[in-house]
């Protein structure tokens, strides 16, 4: 990865973080980025997780990367078996 | 161990009639046991607090053409105690039979095979675990597959995530998976860190993987000529892998998730059962066959977008993922799916994937005979450039407060250029392109045991 690469990399990464920051420190209270505590039911359901079925998601990681060059994203890169 | 037809058709009977099962079931919960709260199930808390929970899952892969067929069952066990303390371990068995390419390109006619010479210089013999070893005839105009392919993994996982001290939350895991010719094992350390009232998630995560190759036929020579003498029985790869990620919620109904993923790999990344044809620059006819040879190193860079946007029970789920690796192959992947619930129990999950990948710097279809042979080549279909979609349909049912069925059955078609007019002879008219299409279904128990 390139030097600009990387500072782009950072630049979003800590560009993210002060708007999340900023809004939550009410700089810019209109903004209102975020869910209240008691606002968080629709984000504690099942269908709301990142990873809803793991397995399912395991089982089409492995197909992914036994055919494809890509990997990793969601996760870690490595594959831990001899199919690519 | 060679699959028999009759468990294969037991495993599709028993999927199907899982699958089939859903909806019915479905309908029976509804009538009999109203436990489900009001709403559908999966808009109940993902939380599970002081619980056990038991998780087997069956997946059936077919590629078409007669190529790969793998069985892969998993069983797991994860136990969250009321603290929030997590230990879950999870056993994984694959069953893998079929024919898969070996590099070389479709002829006019008959291609015969054989593998390297051992270091003792017998002939070398069929394997009877994998058979990879052993020679084959590749008929006129069918792509150069060997036939013999079959191989057994079994794979282990266990992991922890420690209460959280002060905000932060540690994880560990180990993994260990072991084929006749192929074994692996790789550990790794999560911590992650919530801000803001749990609106925003840092997360770091390292994992190191150390795989050792064991050919049955040994490690050919790179770039050395088809069925030289192995120079070797075994060879390492090393793999450090970092991702960094941010998870932030934007409206009480929004979430989206970026990771940052690099990883270094070093050692042996050549597939040894892989060759390159030497093609004749006047005929376009293949004349002989070299090994292929890869670089010792490939860092692997991605950066990954994922949104879940909840409109009432409705939930979407995009993913984006831009990819780059050290071998010059650039990646895109785009995911959508849709979470629709269906009555008070069930849901069904429409899906569409795209991916496109460029060609790796080193692949080639195959090498002319009188140039010059370069230091890196490799005809694997997977390092050439392709497009593939999927389509898909994923589904849950709750079957009573304790059990729940899921499931997904998947069509997945790589497409590529096939046709090269520029290329010598007959080898114009050779289609070139070794991609697969295959389908999976998948069903799955998840039982609660407390």
């Amino acid at each position: 990865m390139s030097v600009d690469r990387r500072l782009a990399l950072l630049a979003l990464t800590a560009g993210t973080l002060a708007l999340a920051a900023c809004a939550h420190d009410g700089a810019a209270p209109h903004l209102k980025l975020g869910a209240r505590p008691w606002e968080r039911d629709v984000l504690a359901r099942k269908s709301m997780q990142l990873a809803v079925e793991p397995a399912l998601l395991a089982f089409d990681d492995h197909t992914y990367f036994s055919k494809e060059a890509a990997a990793g994203g969601r996760g870690f890169d490595g594959g831990g078996c001899g199919c690519n | 161990m060679q699959l028999k037809p009759g468990g294969i058709a037991a495993t599709i009977g028993a999927l199907a009639a899982g699958l089939v099962a859903l909806p019915a079931a479905a309908q029976q919960q509804q009538q009999d046991a109203p436990s489900v709260a009001p709403g559908n199930a999966y808009d109940q808390s993902a939380s599970d607090v002081d619980a056990l929970v038991a998780d087997s899952a069956v997946l059936y892969y077919q590629e078409d053409g007669g190529r790969v067929r793998a069985v892969e069952a998993e069983t797991g066990l994860a136990w969250t105690g009321a603290d929030g303390l997590a230990v879950s371990g999870r056993f994984t068995y694959d069953s893998l039979t079929g024919a898969t390419p070996n590099g070389a390109t479709r002829a006019r006619y008959d291609q015969d095979f054989i593998g390297p010479l051992p270091a003792g210089g017998h002939l070398p013999a069929a394997d009877t675990r994998t058979g990879a070893s052993g020679a084959y005839t590749a008929p006129a105009g069918t792509l150069p597959v060997d036939p013999h392919f079959k191989d057994q993994r079994k794979a282990g996982d266990l992991g922890l995530t420690l209460p959280a001290r002060a905000g932060f939350r540690l994880s560990l895991g180990g993994n260990a998976s072991w084929e006749s010719d192929y074994t692996s094992w790789s550990w790794r350390v999560g911590l992650a860190k919530d801000l803001f009232d749990k609106n925003t998630t840092l997360s770091l995560g390292y994992n190191y993987e150390h795989d050792e190759s064991k050919p049955i036929t040994g490690i050919p020579m790179p770039l050395g000529s088809m069925g030289d003498p192995a120079i070797g029985k075994q060879r390492i790869k090393r793999v450090d892998s970092l991702v960094l990620g941010i998870t932030q919620v934007l409206t009480p109904a929004w979430l989206v998730q970026f990771n940052w993923s690099t990883g270094n790999s070093r050692g042996y990344h050549t597939d040894p059962y892989k060759l390159v044809t030497l093609t004749d620059r006047d005929s376009g006819d293949p004349f002989f066959y070299v090994y292929e040879s890869r670089p010792r190193r490939r860092i692997r860079n991605s950066l990954f977008l994922a949104s879940k946007l909840a409109l009432g029970s409705y939930v979407t789920d995009a993913t984006a993922r831009w990819y780059h690796d050290s071998w010059g192959i650039t990646a895109w992947t785009f995911g959508l799916s849709e979470h629709l619930p269906a009555g008070r129990s069930a849901y069904v999950e429409p899906l569409v994937r795209y991916y496109h990948q460029s060609k790796a710097d080193f692949f080639r279809n195959y090498l002319l005979l009188d140039e010059p042979t370069p230091t890196y080549v490799s005809a694997d279909s997977r390092l050439g450039a392709f497009g593939a979609w999927t389509f898909g349909l994923k589904g849950g049912v709750h079957l009573s407060d304790r059990v729940e069925l899921y499931g997904s059955a998947q069509r997945y078609v790589q497409n590529g250029k096939r046709f090269y007019r520029d290329a010598p002879g007959t080898m114009a008219k050779v289609d070139l392109f070794a991609g697969s299409r295959s389908t999976s279904l998948v069903a799955g128990l998840r039982y609660h045991l407390r």
